[in-house]
């Protein structure tokens, strides 16, 4: 009996000392596990054809940078170009697609790479697209290898009315369409969640049909209501932008890889001054608030690395210095340590990457402030295993 | 007036008119300037002379020019016609815009304007890099035949083509001023066949953002601005009468291009100051940036519309009804002849018990003059139409009064000399079978070219509408065969051909009546009377006498010149309804109901 004894009673003080922060590491775990994703892709898709309608493929090569800009990989982007402007004869600019009439920003550069173009855009390749139901032989490059940790970004712009939206001149989509793919979307598992953004005329009506969790919505105008051109360039002769995706572009703007913006401060942004139009926003079928949600959850690619500071240097070398023997240097490079640290533990999930179950002492030796316990356990156990085996 | 008409729209997407910033400013005027010199030094050489050198100013451009001869085939004289290509680089090279600026124009001045801005224009096109469809630039000697026979042989025979000509403008110019003062759009097209209102939309538009102010339908510069009853009436009149005389004048610009699926607008420069000449330039220059946004071929909008004003129409819906009365006149007429037996002298009730039933060989007869005199009087047209064709020596003069007006005239007076010189009787049933026949087929024919070519259809029903009244009599009476003759020349053909063709030749400004009745002073009208005698005491008689000649033969020429239907149709159906109804009014009838009773008194 002895012999198991003490062993066991270093397990049970290790448990006891290492109990508080396993247990805080856990619930930050679960609660924010249905939302954890992997991986981003975008879905960007302009459903218009003709030259008069420039400003669609402009609004979706805009996106198409942003998303890029902000880190989600070509791979990971489906851009669907229904016409071809920038060949377009009527193009004074020829092979360049701008955005703005100051024409600083040349969209169709040499880094574009368009999915489907011209008539492959049908409602059939979009409703397969999302699906994911395909013939053998489809390229991978043109499917959406989406799974249930993917954040989607959809954006559609075209010309909408109620409920639905115009592919081609030729077709249309309707939202009980969408909103069926989505649903099979969902039971496939094929994504975390949906930001679903559409920039056309009644272009809230589109989103009025969904029923799967997860989606958020945003539409530039509400029914009955147009959606506008923001401005024309006189020398291209045509309205180069809309309304909601200029503005929209206004506020992506501002917003980098490590933005901490939110899409409620997005949606803050938009007012009817600026868009002409009622902007729509449903968050009905989703269970974050928007004012929990990064931007970058879906609009860029982040991921999560949680950087550890120790504090020591752990690679330091010594070079002779004696200021690193100074009690004082030594002193505030630990506050600094720790104040530093403090608020990445308790705000973010950031020890839901690390190795959860690992080591416990590894666990209890990273908390500085726990110095003292992590001595006193690694002297008991010294001591129980002593005790057990000095009795043989 | 409200609710009848509409503001217009540009209908179609892709139009985007006034969206581009048109370029064609100040230094493009000094090349138009320069040319204008040279056009101006060369203004007495001979026509090929002047294209040799305009021919070489293209090339040099790099136009692929090309010139197209033409016999004018009743002077003999060579009119060749100069036209230049833009293979536009980015096209598809199978659509094309058209800029035509004749030599000449339709008064027979030298256009310098619109040759000059037509040469700027050529060199600027140019240097643009934003065309889609190809530019084609005629310089024809006039904007008549000769540009009628080079888009005749544009389609037929010619082997330098630029692909489909979706829109044409002509240009009419003749000063050499700087500055002009307002532009008219003209619109008509040959049997009704209108550009799409897009098109003229897109031009009007773009004028009046250039702040050139726009007429339609000769408004005078006055009435621009206005917006009542009576300028948008005016114009209105004015509008229906350009429609419906489209294909028959000596001068026919933009009517040139009709028949070819082209939507084809006159753009004419009045002289002024308001504005100058590198407006004109940019309103084309925009228009044709419009024209190549294009897409597809002009099908929106309205190809069947009355312009009230550059920015109000009447569409086909609206105008249709009134058309659609006129002729149903004759459609009521008829089924009067029907049922109430057209007969002057009979109680109409009494006879309807036994009315509806015509006896078989009156009516199979009653078929037979009629299919007889519509197949004459359709010969007749066919004939004189061909007549300048076959080369035949005619004097205009004598064909119009010695063949036409005068034998029409004396016919008309049929009914009262039968009074007293045939004394023949015929069945009560053949006249009013050929009645009901010939004026249901009126009615019938007003309304098929109705949907087609409404202001004809309106004014031929409004003109022959006295020829529902003329009536057979069984009892003789002097007074219903006056009264016949009165309506029979009142309807007659010729006596329109008179009128119209007067009105034509001496320009009668309609705007000055529509000033004294809208604002009646006795002094008003005093003066107009007095400008009128003015005018009588300076015109020479021979223009009242020219005027319906020149009028007959345009109406003769039309179907080779241009395929205008115009003359065929009049004597499809107005020439041989009107020569019907002078045989009804002209013969008595059997009393039937008095027949009828000695027969019962004699069983």
């Amino acid at each position: 009996m002895k012999v198991s004894f003490f062993p066991l009673l270093a397990f049970l003080l290790s448990a006891v000392f290492a109990a508080e922060p396993i247990s805080n590491a856990q619930t930050t775990d679960n609660s924010e596990s249905e939302h954890q994703h992997t991986n981003n892709w975008a879905v960007i898709i302009s459903t218009s054809r003709f030259w008069f309608n420039y400003r669609h493929m402009a609004n979706s090569l805009s996106m198409y940078r942003t998303v890029k800009r902000l880190g989600i990989p070509d791979s990971q982007i489906i851009l669907m170009l229904s016409d071809d402007i920038a060949c377009n004869p009527r193009n004074a600019f020829q092979g360049e697609v701008f955005n703005n009439a100051d024409r600083q920003l040349e969209l169709y550069g040499d880094n574009i790479k368009v999915d489907y173009r011209g008539y492959e855009v049908t409602v059939e390749n979009f409703i397969r697209l999302l699906t994911d139901r395909w013939p053998k032989e489809q390229p991978r490059s043109k499917r959406l290898l989406t799974d249930e940790n993917s954040n989607i970004f959809i954006y559609l712009t075209g010309h909408g009315g109620d409920e639905f939206l115009k592919f081609q001149d030729a077709e249309e989509i309707s939202s009980y369409d969408i909103a069926d793919a989505f649903e099979q979307m969902y039971e496939k598992k094929r994504y975390n969640e949906i930001f679903f953004m559409i920039d056309t005329c009644q272009a809230n009506t589109m989103y009025s049909k969904f029923y799967s969790p997860n989606i958020i919505s945003c539409g530039s105008s509400a029914l009955h209501e147009s959606s506008y051109s923001h401005h024309s360039d006189t020398e291209i002769g045509v309205a180069v932008i809309d309304r909601f995706t200029y503005y929209t572009l206004e506020f992506l703007e501002n917003i980098t890889t490590t933005s901490k913006s939110t899409l409620q401060d997005l949606f803050d942004s938009y007012t009817y001054e600026k868009i002409h139009s009622n902007v729509g926003i449903s968050t009905e079928l989703f269970n974050r608030d928007p004012k929990d949600v990064l931007i970058t959850d879906f609009f860029g690619n982040v991921q999560k690395t949680v950087i550890d500071e120790p504090t020591e240097d752990l690679l330091y070398v010594y070079d002779g210095d004696e200021n690193d023997y100074s009690a004082e240097t030594k002193l505030r490079k630990v506050d600094d340590a720790s104040d530093l640290k403090r608020p990445n533990v308790t705000a973010k999930s950031s020890t839901k990457n690390s190795s959860f179950g690992s080591n416990v002492i590894t666990l209890a030796w990273k908390e500085n402030t726990d110095y003292l316990y992590s001595s006193a356990l690694t002297v008991l156990i010294i001591v129980t295993f002593f005790f057990a085996y000095n009795k043989f | 007036m409200e609710g009848q008409n509409r503001h217009t729209y540009i209908s179609e997407n892709a139009l985007m008119p006034s969206q581009a910033h048109p370029f064609f400013r100040e230094s493009e005027w000094n090349f138009v300037r320069g040319y204008r010199n040279e056009i101006i030094s060369m203004m007495h050489m001979p026509l090929a002379a002047k294209n040799q050198v305009f021919n070489d100013l293209l090339t040099e451009m790099g136009y692929k020019t090309e010139i197209l001869n033409y016999t004018d085939p009743e002077t003999g004289i060579e009119k060749p016609t100069l036209y230049a290509i833009y293979h536009v680089p980015k096209g598809d090279d199978t659509e094309a815009m058209v800029l035509t600026a004749p030599w000449y124009n339709p008064e027979g001045k030298f256009n310098v304007n619109a040759l000059a801005l037509s040469l700027g224009l050529a060199k600027y096109f140019r240097r643009l890099s934003i065309w889609a469809k190809n530019i084609i630039i005629i310089f024809p000697d006039n904007s008549d035949d000769v540009l009628r026979n080079w888009v005749d042989a544009y389609h037929t025979s010619l082997d330098n083509t630029g692909g489909s000509i979706e829109a044409a403008i002509v240009l009419d110019c003749p000063s050499s001023k700087d500055y002009l003062g307002h532009i008219e759009i003209e619109y008509a097209g040959v049997n009704g066949q209108l550009p799409n209102l897009d098109l003229v939309n897109t031009a009007i538009m773009v004028a009046e953002n250039e702040a050139v102010k726009v007429s339609v339908n000769g408004c005078p510069f006055g009435q621009l601005w206005t917006n009542d009853y009576y300028s948008r009436l005016c114009s209105l009149v004015n509008g229906i009468f350009e429609i419906a005389g489209a294909g028959i004048s000596e001068s026919l610009n933009a009517q040139c291009f009709s028949g070819w699926n082209i939507q084809a607008i006159t753009i004419r420069a009045i002289d002024g100051d308001r504005n100058d000449i590198t407006n004109l330039g940019r309103i084309i220059e925009s228009t044709f940036r419009s024209v190549n946004n294009l897409l597809e071929k002009f099908h929106q909008s309205f190809f069947f519309y009355l312009l009230l004003d550059p920015k109000i129409f009447v569409s086909v819906g609206m105008y249709l009804p009134a058309g659609g009365l006129a002729a149903a006149a004759f459609v009521v007429a008829s089924v009067n002849a029907w049922v109430g037996g057209n007969d002057a002298s009979a109680d109409v009730i009494s006879r309807i018990q036994h009315s509806l039933l015509i006896k078989s060989i009156p009516l199979v007869a009653a078929c037979l003059t009629a299919i007889a005199s519509i197949g004459v009087c359709v010969f007749f047209a066919l004939y004189t139409s061909g007549i300048f064709d076959q080369s035949m020596e005619f004097d205009p003069f004598d064909l119009t009064y010695k063949w036409f007006v005068l034998p029409l005239f004396i016919s008309s007076l049929t009914p009262v000399v039968s009074y007293f010189l045939l004394k023949v009787k015929i069945s009560a049933d053949y006249t009013r079978a050929l009645s009901l026949i010939v004026l249901f087929f009126m009615g019938y024919a007003l309304v098929g070219l109705m949907v087609l070519n409404f202001p004809l259809s309106f004014v031929i029903a409004i003109c022959a509408s006295p020829l529902c009244f003329v009536r057979y009599a069984s009892k003789p009476s002097l007074k219903r065969r006056l009264i016949n003759s009165v309506f029979l020349f009142i309807s007659c053909p010729a006596l329109w051909l008179i009128v119209f063709g007067i009105i034509h030749k001496t320009e009668f400004d309609l705007d000055r009546l529509r000033n004294i009745v809208q604002y009646f002073e006795f002094s008003l009208l005093q003066k107009e009377v007095q400008n009128l005698l003015d005018y009588l005491e300076d015109v020479d008689p021979q223009v009242f006498l020219d005027g319906p000649v020149e009028l007959f033969i345009g109406l003769l020429k039309g179907y080779n010149r241009v395929q205008c239907w115009t003359w065929i149709f009049v004597c499809f159906s107005w020439l041989p309804v009107w020569i019907s109804m002078n045989l009804i009014g002209s013969i008595y009838v059997y009393d039937e109901i008095s027949d009828k009773e000695v027969e019962k008194k004699n069983q």
